[in-house]
This record gives C-alpha cells, structure tokens and sequence, in this order.
C-alpha cells in the first residue's frame, strides 16, 4: 500500500511536468509571457549581447541591473510555436541617451523593424500636439487643426519626422532635370530614388555578378513603386543555388519598364544576399539617390571617387581588410582603421563630400548617397534625430507617443507584428538600439537594463484546429 | 518502507521521465531543455542508480 502511494505521488508529479512542458510548448490558449532580468538564467530570452556593447550585469539596491554602453545590443526569444504579435516591455533608465528603440529582426539580410521605446527630445517638448489614431503633431505654433490637415499639405521647410511617414516631394525631381545618372557597383541589398523629370518611360537595367561566397541561393528581387504604389517587380532566380564553387560569375540581368508613367520620384527596392554584386546599373531616369544605405563593392580599382550625401550623422565600416582608408568628409578625415568596426562622423553641413580611396566602403544613416553631385536630391522629408537641430524645426510628425520626461527607471513598451518577420531556429531577433551610443568613446552614456518582459499572442489551440477542419471540410 | 524500495522506486520514475523526455525532445528539440537541463535528469537517474545498487547489498 505504502509503495503504491509512493509510486501514485512520483508518477502524478511527473504527469504534471509533462503537461506544464506541453502547455509551455504549445500554448494552447494563444498567449505566453516571458520575464528575464540580467541576472536570471533563462533560455527563453538569450542574455544581451555582444559582449564588448554590454556591461556584466550586476546587483544594486536589490535590483539586478545591466548597462549597455554600445548600440545595438541584442537579444532573443525561444519559443516553440510561432506567434503572430509581441508586446515588449522594457525596464530601464538611461544616462544622456535621448533616443532608445526596440527593433526585431524582419529578413535574412539583417533588416530590423524598428519602434520607438523613449525620444527624451520629444518629451521635453511643451508644444501643442495634436493627435490622430497612431500619429501625433508637435507644432512650435499652433497653424494646423488636425493630423489630416497637415499630412494633406505640409510646409516644404521646418519639418521632421519621427517613425512616420509624409508623401514624397515630387516636384525635386525637376530640378534635377540636365543631370546624368551616376552608379557604382553596389554589393548586396539597397534602394534608391530616381527622379523622371517628364512623363514618359521609366527603364532601369540591371546587371549582376554571383560572388557565390555561401552556396545558399542568392536570388534578387527588384520592385518599382511610385510613392506607396508597387508599379513593377522582377525576379532572377539563382542558377547556382547549393554550387559549392567560390568563383564569380555573371547571375544575369532584370530590366524593368512602366510605360505611361507620370514625372516625379520613384522608388527602387532591390533585395539581394551579400554575393549578389550590381556591376552596372543603366536608366532612363535623370538622377540617383541612394537611401540611408550602400555597401561600395570592393574592386581593383584605386582611383579615389567622390560622393555626395545628405546623410547627418554618417556611418562608415567594411568588412574587406583591403578597404580600410582615411575617409574625407567635406574638411575632416574619418580613418576606417580597422574592418568589421563602424566609424561615425557628424556632418557640419546640410549636404557634404566624401571623397574615397577606394571601393568596399558601407556608408549608413538617415538620409541619401549620390555618386554625383548634380544627382543629389531627397524627396522624402528629414527624420528627427539626436542631432537635429530643433531651432530649425516648426513641426514634428510622429507615431511616438510623448510621454512625461523623467530620469527614474520606468517600463515603456511596443508592439511587433511578428505574422512576417523572420522566425529562425525557433528565434525571434530582437535589438534595442540608442543611437549615438559607443563602447569606444569617452562619453558617460548608457542605457540600463532592469528587466525585459515579452508578451507573445498567437492563434489558440481551438481556431487553429478550427481552420484544420475547415481547411479540410470546409465551412 | 525500507530506504531501499524508496530508492528503488525514484530510479524507476526517473527511467520513465527519462525516456518520456528523450521521446519529446526527439519530437520536438529543446521542449524540454528550454525549462529542465536532461543531463541533470541524467545525473540524478545514475545516482538513484548507484544508491539502489548500494542499498540492495546484504549487510554483512
């Protein structure tokens, strides 16, 4: 009798792990939260890192604390089954770091969608604001009734915006009218802008080489849009998918048309892995504008080239040895010393000169690349940024909600469409950036960390074997 | 009940826990390592192990 209950205690309690383990895995009620502070051993959500951007966490008034001194710093979330929302909630205070955003990983070339968590610029502003689902307006005078108002005709100067978007300019695109367009080979994704001073034909050809470094398939993905609308897409798939082979080799060429379309600016995206190279880039537009980001392919070639930017707060690195050179930025140099480092450079003027060694440069941040001075132009309003000078700003859109400023610690959080974003190895990628923030530096910033909670929602147990059934029957 | 059919019966659970979550880690990977590390489960099923051996030695 006496071992009989023994064995119905043992065999009950690991009846009721094995259920507690199920559920966790299957979350059959849709819903699941992860809590970890800095300190806590936990697998569901990995530890911040890279290391050298994190401080060792440590305990302090009873509170286990971490500070990140460099941005972005990293984590993941483990779950078992995919989810389709994340609502991230972020314990932390900060130390002259106005800016702090939470991103997760979006695609396999790094992309992040990023949302805000603190804008300290914003909060300390006591302009009047007004408000529309998701967007906000912060006017130094008040001049516009509502958000709809503004967004149907906003002021051409004084503006800025803050993860929100206006309509683009189209009017640049005459003034850019004699100019000739200018390219250089670019290595992996990018996008950018074409201007078509009249109405007519729009063509672009493409031209690539497979470096084939990863014998994963490296396809590419060209799309047209003109403002939010998708006018055109191509696709050149990969002949040499799984090829083990390092050689380079010509992948092919897209050429892309709208006929009929009207003059303005229209917006290229061209999605393609890091061995895709675009060697030549042909176009009936009469400029180029490069957005917030190109990689240079790195060639033989040593004659040093000019650029153009309007970019603020410029970022250089490389990840070729080969590459690394003093960058002149209009009258300061900026020495990419060493790869796989990123190297920042605040601009003193509203566009600026770079002026390069060589190629196999990335050059990232808010704002356009040209490779000519006469196809320079940014029809897209100016972000608001931690340098942004705010004496020139009469409006800001935005989708951040101001919040009361304060220096204690406090838990902000933002939500993620998860329903599209990449799910690898059963991971979610997530990032909190605060930009500005560097390990090397001799600035007293950081941002500390007292605790992260993940709220994770998803299709119940009972609607996705509902949509089996109907799947199967039905309705 | 003597220490050694107490011994005896926590290396039976622990055989059975073992293998149950062999089988789902099998099926599943990490559903069970996310919250339980199996090579502690591994180590306390050899310690039940020696000390049910140990235990079922007649004393001298």
């Amino acid at each position: 009798m006496t071992i009989l209950r023994l064995r119905l205690t043992l065999y009950s309690f690991l009846t009721l792990v094995t259920t507690w383990l199920l559920w966790q895995a299957l979350a059959p009620l849709g819903a699941q939260t992860y809590t970890v502070t800095p300190c806590d051993r936990a697998f569901t959500i990995s530890k911040l890192s890279p290391p050298d951007r994190v401080a060792d966490p440590q305990r302090k008034e009873g509170k286990c604390m971490q500070d990140i001194i460099g941005e972005p710093a990293y984590f993941n979330i483990f779950t078992q089954r995919a989810f389709s929302q994340a609502t991230v909630h972020v314990t932390y205070r900060t130390h002259d770091t106005p800016i702090l955003e939470v991103g997760v990983l979006a695609d396999a070339n790094k992309n992040y969608h990023l949302q805000p968590l603190e804008n300290a610029r914003i909060d300390a502003l006591d302009w009047p604001r007004v408000t529309l689902g998701e967007q906000t307006l912060l006017q130094r005078r008040e001049v516009y009734k509502s958000v709809e108002h503004f967004t149907a005709n906003p002021p051409s100067a004084g503006v800025r915006t803050y993860h929100a978007t206006l309509p683009l300019d189209h009017s640049v695109a005459t003034s850019v009218a004699e100019s000739v367009p200018a390219f250089r080979s670019l290595r992996g994704p990018y996008r950018f802008y074409a201007a078509l001073p009249e109405a007519g034909e729009l063509t672009f050809t493409f031209t690539f080489d497979d470096l084939n470094d990863s014998d994963d398939p490296d396809p590419v993905h060209i799309a047209l849009f003109y403002g939010d609308t998708l006018i055109e897409q191509r696709e050149l798939r990969d002949e040499r998918g799984n090829e083990n082979s390092r050689e380079r080799r010509r992948a092919g060429e897209i050429t892309i048309t709208a006929n009929g379309v009207p003059a303005g600016v229209y917006t290229v995206a061209v999605t393609a892995t890091d061995d895709i190279v675009t060697t030549d880039l042909t176009t009936s537009a009469a400029a180029l504008s490069f957005i917030n980001r190109v990689h240079l392919a790195a060639t033989d070639t040593t004659v040093p080239f000019t650029l153009h930017t309007d970019i603020p707060e410029i970022a250089f690195s490389t990840v070729n040895p080969a590459s690394t050179q003093a960058i002149t930025v209009g009258s300061t140099t900026v020495d990419v010393a060493e790869p796989f480092r990123q190297y920042t450079h605040a601009a003193q003027d509203v566009t600026m000169r770079l002026q390069l060694q060589r190629d196999g440069i990335i050059i990232a941040g808010s704002g356009v690349v040209a490779f000519a001075e006469d196809n320079l132009f940014n029809p897209a309003y100016r972000s608001l940024d931690r340098t942004t000078d705010l004496a020139n700003v009469d409006y800001i859109l935005t989708s951040y909600r101001p919040q009361p400023a304060t220096d204690t610690w406090r838990t902000r959080s933002v939500t993620f469409d998860l329903t599209d974003v990449l799910r690898y190895e059963d991971r979610y990628g997530f990032l909190l950036s605060a930009p500005g923030l560097r390990a090397d530096d001799a600035v007293d910033d950081w941002v500390e960390i007292g605790e992260i909670k993940v709220e994770l929602k998803g299709k119940s147990l009972g609607e996705k074997l509902k949509e089996t059934v109907v799947g199967l029957f039905g309705n | 009940m003597s220490s050694y059919i107490f011994s005896r019966e926590i290396f039976y659970a622990l055989t059975v826990a073992l293998l149950l979550f062999f089988a789902m880690e099998s099926l599943k990977s990490n559903i069970v390592q996310t919250y339980i590390p199996l090579n502690g489960v591994l180590l306390l099923w050899l310690l039940a192990g020696m000390v049910t051996v140990y235990l079922s030695q007649p004393k001298p």
